[in-house]
Parts: structure tokens; C-alpha cells; sequence
């Protein structure tokens, strides 16, 4: 079954076809709002109600584009929509500081944990650096596509894209050794 | 300065994304240049990817208790759902109507600094109660209204032949 059709069969009603959506695409949606958001517990969240909101308005879906990139638009807006809401770098910076899970106590200060991007990294890149490395890297976008999810221009997204690659370049070569997740 | 910094300090000069972008797209493809950028792969080795995490079981059955039968039920009998909270990606201006907009706001600005530049540099606007006003070889001992001094200016445009003097007093 392909997409066009999973979604056809969503918009009739057969709510679980979506599962086979959700299964393809959580991977790649959660590790995006994760390196937009920070952490994972936000990320989570976010994409549960990205699907949700997804699945409420397929019905406005343009199926001549792709259906990766209209769940990559709708998850990074929820993204802004809670880092403008409850700025949770900073909450969770804080409590990380005064208040250390076990789990990071035999652990470097700047070493992340699984699923979670650098201290150095948040505090160096914007949320919008961030997406734009996220979609060029990991999902291989290219600038055009990033700035129809971001919803800029294609040369203010090969900015973002650029600032991105300098600053993790220069972070690299300061000896943030511990910037990577593995 | 090597070639690579000085196209980064004008990288860093350019305030317009746009310039930016075609720097950036030098910066790219120029061997030396490209070497101030980190490599797609040294970004996915910082970043979280797809393959990092696990548990991720959980998120289909938050999606199918917030789809909600009721929501399933509205679906298969053919109703919209409303869609208020929903939000669609902003309608961008045509390239020409962009470029349009910004050569008018350049040249309003420009126009804006040509006009302020020429009337703070006028030499010829002088004015001042009962003491003399002079412009050009044009003297004005003094201006009185009913025997009273006044205020007196003396304007005079560059770009015409005549001169204005207006006098004023508060009554």
C-alpha cells in the first residue's frame, strides 16, 4: 500500500491505516523535534500531536508533494509553538544544573544523553540552524525543500544552513569532542 | 588576509540574506573555502538521528487514544473536522513583487537620506529676534511689527532665485 493510498483509507474513516504512517515516519520526527527542542520528553510530545494534527486535516493534504515534507512543515511549527511558549532550553537547563538525574553523574558535563544533542550545541545554534542542519543531514533536503518547511526563502535557509555548518566547524575544532551523540 | 577570510569578514558584512546566499554558495563549492564548513557528516555524527533512539512503540498509541474514535466515527460518515488550531504554511509574494517591494524600499530610503542630508546642509535658514540675518549678501538690520521686534527668518532655496523672509511675532 503507498502512501496515496494509506491516505485515502485514513480519509475514509480506517484510523488505524495511520498506524503504518506513524511506524514510517516517527523515526525521522521525533529525531527532528529532538534537535530542534532538546530534549526528548518535548520531542515526544510534539510529535504525538503533530501526528494527531496530521491526521485531523489530511484531508487538506496536496498529494502532488510529499507527504515527509507536509509532517516535517506541521512538527516544526508545533516545535516553535513550545519553544516560544515555555522556552524549555532554559527549564531544562536549569534543572539539569541544580538537580542531576543518576544518569548524568558518571558522565562528562557536556556529554549528551542518548537521544538528547549537546549543551554546546543548543546554546551555539538557533532552533532554525538546528532544523535546517537536521532536514540537510539527515534526511538529505536540500535548501529549497528546508525553506518550504521552515517557511522562508531558499536563500534564508541556505543561511541558516551555512551559520550551522560554521559554528559546528568552529565547535569542532575548540575540542567539543563530546558534541556527538554516540 | 587569505581568500577564505575575506570572503567570510564580507559574509559577516552583507545584511541581506539573500547577498548571504550567494557567498554562501561560493563558500560551498570553493575548496578553500569549504574547508571552514563542517561536512554532512561531521553535522549527523553532533545531531540525533532516526537510528539513535528506541522506544519510540509508544508514540502510536498516544496518536490513536488523540485520533479518538469519535474523530474516526466523523471521518467515515464523510464530515469535516474543524480545523481552527491548524496551520498552514504562509503564502510567500511572487519573486518580482518581492524585488519590487525591496527596490522601493531602497529607493525611499535613499530619498529619505538625499532630503535630510540637503536640508541639514541648507547654509541659507538663519533666523533669531531683534539681531541681523544675512544670506548671500542680503542684509536685514531688523524687523519690527507694531514697533515691537519680531522674529525673522531669512529662506533661501538653492535651487531658486529668490530669497523669503518671514517675520513673526506672538501676539
Amino acid at each position: 500500500m503507498n502512501e496515496i493510498e494509506m491516505i485515502e483509507a485514513c480519509l475514509h474513516g480506517k484510523g488505524e491505516e495511520f498506524r503504518l504512517i506513524v511506524d514510517a515516519y516517527k523515526g525521522p520526527m521525533t529525531a527532528l523535534a529532538v534537535n530542534v527542542l532538546g530534549n526528548r520528553q518535548d520531542a515526544e510530545d510534539v510529535c504525538q500531536e503533530a501526528f494527531i494534527q496530521a491526521f485531523r486535516h489530511l484531508d487538506r493534504f496536496d498529494r502532488t508533494l510529499s507527504l515527509k515534507t507536509w509532517l516535517f512543515t506541521i512538527l516544526y511549527r508545533r516545535c516553535l509553538d513550545v519553544l516560544r511558549k515555555k522556552r524549555r532550553f532554559r527549564s531544562f537547563f536549569l534543572r539539569a544544573a541544580v538537580d542531576p538525574s543518576p544518569s548524568h553523574q558518571d558522565r562528562g558535563p557536556d556529554a549528551p544523553e542518548s537521544g538528547e544533542i549537546s549543551k554546546a550545541l543548543l546554546e551555539s545554534l538557533t532552533a532554525k540552524e538546528r532544523s535546517a542542519l537536521a532536514l540537510w543531514a539527515n534526511e538529505g533536503l536540500n535548501s529549497s525543500e528546508i525553506a518550504g518547511i521552515l517557511g522562508c526563502a531558499a536563500s534564508t535557509a541556505r543561511v541558516y544552513l551555512f551559520n550551522g555548518r560554521r559554528k559546528i566547524k568552529v565547535l569542532l575544532e575548540k575540542g567539543y569532542g563530546t558534541l556527538g551523540n554516540r | 588576509m587569505e581568500h577564505s577570510g575575506i570572503v567570510e569578514l564580507l559574509y559577516r558584512l552583507l545584511p541581506i540574506p539573500a547577498w548571504k546566499a550567494g557567498l554562501a554558495r561560493h563558500m560551498e563549492s570553493c575548496p578553500a573555502c569549504s574547508q571552514r564548513l563542517a561536512g554532512r557528516e561531521d553535522v549527523r555524527r553532533v545531531l540525533v538521528q532516526a537510528d539513535d533512539l528506541g522506544g519510540l512503540d509508544k508514540i502510536w498509541p498516544a496518536v490513536k487514544r488523540g485520533i479518538g474514535p469519535d474523530l474516526e466515527a466523523e471521518r467515515s460518515s464523510g464530515e469535516r473536522v474543524s480545523g481552527a488550531a491548524f496551520k498552514t504554511a504562509p503564502s510567500r509574494p511572487a519573486p518580482i513583487v518581492r524585488w519590487a517591494a525591496a527596490l522601493s524600499g531602497l529607493a525611499l530610503a535613499i530619498a529619505l537620506l538625499v532630503g535630510t542630508v540637503r536640508y541639514l546642509g541648507r547654509p541659507d535658514v538663519s533666523g533669531g529676534g531683534d539681531s541681523l540675518a544675512e544670506t548671500d549678501g542680503f542684509v536685514l538690520h531688523s524687523a519690527r511689527i507694531e514697533n515691537e521686534p519680531a522674529k525673522t527668518y531669512i529662506i533661501h532655496p538653492p535651487d531658486d532665485g529668490m530669497i523669503v523672509v518671514w517675520v513673526e511675532k506672538s501676539l
